[in-house]
């Protein structure tokens, strides 16, 4: 007889209320009843964190076990016949929820979760119904807060190990844990330390009760009044993926929003409980022009034409006397406009955004391919604190992969050879203030040893302003201004634009300070306090002679500023923002622009019709038309898998 | 902080499991031991430390079990068994008996921290109920005139 080689089948069979399904081995039971259309009710179950058990929600019958199984902890096995809809599983449901309920205050109509409370959800589909527990209930101080951003109602808490899960798992700071047992059981971070996490906000969303609550978003609204916006973070350059939830024209709370290749279903504290100040009233939101010393609002009319006067009569003496400072915060729609008009409407290149020099070096591996490293090292910077989401990455390249991970500051650390030596799979991470020459003796053995490098660049938009061209020597998609691909850009444009490199910010300050630079235009930065040298930042912006900032708020860079244009937040306007891998991700507004600021965009394209454009852009849509039009879609390729 | 010897001691407890973490429970034990029978959140942070977990997790076991004290206790420790077997021997009036004689009321400590008065769960002496045990030794088949002269010897140590 021939040999048969029986393989170990990939998949298994089963069949879930009557309906056959396949499913790949290993599943859990109740995402195949999930395949299977089956709706079975669950607490703890997270398709991201490990099976617990711990809420008795999931109850089915399988057949031929003998008693109720929870199907978040059962994987499949070939020929299981499963119910999950016969009196006896609705009958524990009920058992369940009654249960669950006894201790839970049912406080529904002032609880932040009601109307997207799964514990309500779940009763009302599954509950008995009525309650027969007539005790006292267990009492707790309510709301007890943990961090600056989140507290706990623990009379809420049904003990679903969630929250200790996401930080012990993913967060991998096991911040949270469940305290004392029984009827006094809570949840409770280390007494000594409060809730200390930089991922604490995400238990909020993961929380299915309205146990562990946002502290900003607190008795703000109901989750049917407001309006939830697609958006992107603005607070560093991983650009995790969000919905900018506003009401009444204001912000009232932030929540992850899925993305598998950028953020997965997180964000960091940052994002979620950071970005109220675009809700602050410090906020400046008319235009403003200085008299007699003092600046004092005005329209924006007035606003406008000083400072097409100003720029096209300095421009008009010397196209070297203007200049640019642009930001890594504001869209690529208007890092393009920006530096379109200073290129074709004052004929200069003295545009940057630098705030100091770096090596422009796009990633070699995507964000996700970091969570399946073998070795990673962090050189010059921790990653937990400034590019927070990236952690998570790294955490889960330790946790699942058993990856090596050091934190070191030097690229001499024994820690980079280690990983090195580890070569393909080895991933070393750095950041923008890495010296050139560091970098290219790292690049070599990294080369050499198989190893990627990645150079991670800090802000929501640093990306974007690089590929748009906001810097005095490179086009859109980095190209030269001295190269060929400048006749296209002027066809596009209109007009010439010049072919030798114009000043870095660092010049322009120089420049600024010795008198050279009659106008300036400072869009969404704040070099007075984030240049390097602050006292030449301040000298220059003191001896220009006309100074623009456009800003939200009166920075250090503002109190120099001859016109105050007031600009929106990210959540008033449209665009994309592209994040530290290269990766262009749109955003919508979430509100009309507060008061009488105006988008960035929208602010440069009037001024732009002041100097003479031929046709303004009505939209970021416009731009962004001119821009994919444009781009060298090669760019930023480089050698990623 | 735990002394030298301790740490010694815990290396050697640890050399028995097959990770760090699994000589919790022995390790809290030895904490106790170390910080005057009981763990303040220092003892836990130490221990955190050492066996390379989180603190809160560590938190979260030593409060699961009630012989690890969370609060600071006297100097002796009286746990009286309060289970059935000692009851029907007349264990609570045994308990109301110290209590008296010390002025101070079930889990409480005297002012000048030389005794804590607890009631305990079954001491597994059930056979000569009543029972007690002062920090780690029994005291078995107890009269009232039996606890008098121990809880007097006691006031002398
Ligand atoms: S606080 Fe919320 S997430 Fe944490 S165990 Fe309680 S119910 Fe579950
Ligand atoms: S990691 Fe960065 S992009 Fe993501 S939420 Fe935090 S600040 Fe925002
Ligand atoms: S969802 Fe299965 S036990 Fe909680």
């Amino acid at each position: 007889m021939a040999e048969t080689i029986t393989q170990a089948p990939e998949t298994v069979n089963l069949t879930i209320d009557g309906k056959k399904v396949t499913v790949p081995k290993g599943t859990l039971l109740i995402t195949a009843a999930f395949q299977a259309g089956a709706d079975v009710p669950y607490f703890c179950h997270h398709p991201r964190l490990k099976p617990a058990g711990a809420c008795r929600m999931c109850l089915v019958r399988i057949e031929k076990m003998a008693k109720l199984q929870t199907a978040c902890t059962v994987p499949v096995s070939e020929g299981m016949v499963v119910d999950t809809l016969s009196p006896e599983v609705k009958q524990a449901q009920q058992g369940i929820l009654e249960f669950l309920l006894i201790n839970h205050p049912l406080d529904c109509p002032i609880c932040d979760r009601g109307g997207e409370c799964p514990l309500q959800n779940m009763t009302f589909q599954y509950g008995p119904g009525v309650t027969r527990f007539i005790d006292e209930k267990r009492h707790f101080p309510k709301p007890v807060p943990l961090n600056d951003y989140v507290s706990i109602d623990r009379e809420r808490c049904i003990q679903c190990s969630r929250c200790t899960r996401f930080q012990a798992e993913i967060a991998g700071d096991g911040a949270l844990a469940i305290e004392s047992r029984g009827n006094s059981a809570v949840i409770a971070p280390f007494s000594l330390d409060g809730f200390q996490s930089h991922f604490s906000g995400n238990t909020v969303e993961l929380c299915p009760v309205g146990a562990l609550l946002s502290r900003p978003y607190r008795f703000q609204s109901r989750p049917w009044e407001f309006h939830s916006t697609d958006s992107v973070c603005s607070m560093c350059g991983v650009g995790c993926n969000i919905a900018v939830q506003t009401r009444t024209n204001q912000l009232m709370r932030v929540n992850s929003r899925l993305n598998e290749d950028v953020n997965e279903e997180w964000t960091c504290d940052t994002g979620k409980f950071e970005q109220y100040w675009v809700n602050s009233e410090e906020r400046i939101t008319t235009p403003m022009i200085r008299r007699a010393s003092v600046l004092k609002p005005c329209s924006w009319d007035e606003a406008l034409t000083a400072v097409a006067e100003a720029f096209s009569s300095a421009a008009k003496s010397s196209s070297n006397t203007v200049a640019g400072i642009g930001s890594t915060r504001t869209s690529n729609e208007e890092a393009y406009l920006f530096q379109r008009i200073f290129r074709t409407a004052l004929g200069s290149n003295n545009i940057d955004h630098r705030m100091h020099d770096f090596p422009i070096r796009p990633m070699e591996t995507s964000l996700a391919a970091i969570g399946e490293a073998k070795a990673i090292v962090a050189i010059g910077f921790d990653p937990k604190q400034y590019l927070p989401v990236v952690w998570l990455r790294i955490y889960k390249a330790i946790s699942n992969g058993n990856a090596t991970y050091a934190h070191v500051s030097s690229v001499d650390d024994p820690a980079v050879e280690a990983a090195l030596a580890v070569g393909e799979g080895a991933i070393l991470l750095t950041d923008d203030h890495i010296a050139s020459a560091d970098l290219d003796k790292l690049t070599k053995r990294a080369k050499s040893a198989g190893a990627k490098i990645n150079v991670l660049l800090p802000d929501n938009n640093s990306w974007g302003a690089i590929l748009m061209g906001v810097l005095p020597d490179r086009l859109p998609s980095l190209q030269p201004v001295g190269n060929g691909a400048r006749p296209k850009f002027e066809a596009l444009w209109g007009g010439p634009v010049p072919d030798k490199p114009g000043l870095a910010t660092w010049d322009i300050l120089k420049a600024g300070a010795a008198g050279d630079i009659r106008a300036l235009y400072v869009l969404g930065s704040n070099p007075v306090a984030s240049f390097p040298d602050r006292d030449l930042a301040a000298s220059a912006l003191e001896k220009i002679p006309f100074v623009v900032v456009q800003d939200l708020f009166l920075s250090e860079s503002a109190q120099y500023a001859n016109v105050f244009l007031p600009a929106s937040s990210f959540i008033e306007k449209a665009g994309t923002f592209t994040n530290i891998e290269g990766r262009v991700q749109p955003f919508g507004a979430a509100i009309r622009p507060v008061g009488d600021s105006k988008p960035d965009w929208q602010i440069l394209s009037e001024l732009y019709a002041r100097l003479g454009a031929s046709a303004p852009f009505f939209g970021p849509a416009d731009i962004a038309r001119e821009i994919a039009h444009s781009a060298d879609k090669n760019t930023f390729a480089g050698d990623r898998r | 902080m735990f002394t030298v010897e301790a740490k010694e001691q815990l290396d050697n407890i640890v050399k028995k499991y097959p990770t760090k973490r699994a000589a919790l429970l022995p390790a809290l034990w030895l904490a106790q031991e170390q910080y005057d029978g009981w763990l303040p959140p220092e003892a836990l942070r130490e221990v955190a430390g050492y066996l390379e977990m989180p603190p809160a997790e560590v938190e979260g076991v030593a409060t699961f079990y009630t012989m690890y004290n969370k609060e600071k206790i006297g100097k002796f420790h009286i746990e009286v068994c309060h289970n059935i077997a000692c009851m029907v021997r007349g264990a609570d009036a045994l308990i109301d008996q110290i209590g008296e004689k010390l002025g101070i009321g079930k889990g409480e400590t005297t002012p000048d921290g030389k005794f804590t008065l607890s009631g305990a769960e079954c001491l597994g002496a059930c056979a000569n109920a009543p029972c007690m045990m002062i920090g780690a030794k029994y005291f078995e088949d107890l009269t009232p005139e039996k606890v008098d002269a121990i809880v007097e010897e006691y006031k002398k140590k």
